[in-house]
């Protein structure tokens, strides 16, 4: 107990460290504290765009979005690491600023997908769409093949993991029946693949 | 989320985040590889999660960072140059930046005071004292050439010892004097010619060889 406390303060120590470097704008200082934090912008804008674009990621977008936190850190006179408190563990802060920074440059681009009101009427409860977990698991590989990298998002959160919807909708920026809609269309997609699959033993 | 009931096989989207952050397992690189060839949506995804490479996150550093122009570092020798008449002391003037004679053979060089952060970083190798104001002589055109570079005092016409002078590969070179040189009436020689030699009298005299840039306090 006493270590995790320990290594727990150390980790923070050496937070405020690398922060306190960052915020000198010097190269070095700079360069240890973007190697620290680069893994965590970049998991989170991933899974925000993932969760969000219709059409296929790209590359170069998801650099550019890393890049655009990274400024707003190090570049900006409001820079969210003025407002960061060393009692705060560091990387989950980090992780909401970028899921925010990521919102913000899809909406800028009109990639945030908008709650189609009609389709929520009509979808009543999407748990029902997919009734047996167990077959699923058996089928996870079948599914796969056939969903694309957001679907398989979806369907590896919110219907295998059973993440509930608000969670999920906090984690990828989604409003929750923006996940809703999705959660629905992707569990028809996978119940037609599991009835096909059926069809087939 | 519910941990007791999740299923902890790997998908299709944790196989991305596996990539992501390098804990991907060579089935499921396989079966990522696999996939990307048989779907273009696929294939973006799989380059997205591609972690950044070592030139990638250099070029993300640079662009936070800037380094300044300067590669080279070259520490100036010392010179033993005798001093020329008082006649050549230059009358201070208004003007910040003046090309006096500028040479066919060479290209066209301007100088200019500047306080950036070469200095900031000169300052972090405890070589530069405050103030710290550096000299920029930039050739007009781009050119590979690396010509010698003196710097005198116009007034006394005493040469003076740059505590570094630096070099980029466009050849702009920064010239960083001593606080107690900063402040004066400064003559700058840019060319081809013996540093250890040459005499305030000789840099004035006309030569297809160097150009003459004078700067005033």
């Amino acid at each position: 107990m006493n270590q995790t406390r320990g290594s727990s303060e150390e980790q923070r120590q050496l937070e405020a460290r690398l922060v306190e470097g960052a915020l000198t704008l010097q190269r070095e200082p700079g360069r240890a504290f973007v190697d620290y934090v680069r893994p965590v912008i970049r998991k989170r804008i991933l899974l925000v765009m993932k969760a969000h674009l219709d059409r296929s990621m790209n590359r170069h977008d998801v650099d550019d979005v890393v890049q655009l936190v990274l400024e707003k850190l190090l570049k900006s006179k409001s820079s969210a690491l003025l407002a960061w408190e060393p009692k705060r563990p560091l990387l989950p802060y980090l992780s909401t600023v970028a899921k925010n920074a990521t919102i913000d440059w899809l909406r800028a681009r009109d990639d945030v997908e908008q709650v189609e009101s009609s389709v929520l009427e009509q979808m009543g409860d999407s748990s029902s769409v997919v009734e047996d977990r167990d077959e699923l698991f058996k089928l996870v590989d079948t599914i796969d093949d056939e969903l694309s990298p957001k679907d398989s998002q979806i369907f590896h959160y919110c219907i295998l993991d059973k993440m509930p919807n608000d969670e999920f909708a906090e984690l990828t920026g989604m409003s929750t029946g923006n996940v809703s809609v999705s959660k629905h269309r992707v569990g028809k997609k996978v119940s037609a693949i599991a009835q096909r699959f059926r069809g087939n033993q | 989320m519910n941990k007791q009931n999740a299923i902890r096989s790997r998908t299709g989207a944790s196989a991305l985040e596996a990539l992501a952050d390098g804990s991907i397992t060579d089935e499921e690189r396989v079966w990522l590889e696999k996939r990307a060839a048989s779907s273009k949506e696929w294939a973006d995804a799989v380059e997205a999660h591609r972690p950044p490479t070592e030139a990638e996150k250099e070029s993300q550093i640079e662009a936070l960072f800037p380094q300044p122009p300067a590669v080279n570092v070259i520490p100036f020798p010392r010179r033993r140059i005798q001093i020329a008449g008082a006649a050549l002391a230059m009358a201070a003037s208004v003007a910040v930046v003046v090309s006096l004679d500028y040479r066919q053979s060479l290209p066209q060089y301007s100088v200019s005071r500047q306080f950036d952060n070469v200095c900031s970083e000169l300052k972090t190798m405890k070589s530069a004292a405050e103030p710290c104001t550096q000299f920029v002589v930039r050739p007009n055109t781009s050119t590979s050439s690396r010509p010698e570079v003196l710097v005198f005092d116009t007034a006394s016409g005493r040469p003076l010892n740059p505590m570094h002078v630096t070099r980029s590969d466009s050849g702009v070179i920064s010239i960083f004097l001593v606080p107690e040189d900063v402040d004066k009436d400064l003559l700058f020689v840019v060319g081809e010619f013996n540093p250890d030699a040459m005499t305030l009298a000789e840099a004035r005299s006309p030569s297809n060889d160097w150009s003459v840039l004078t700067i005033s306090k």
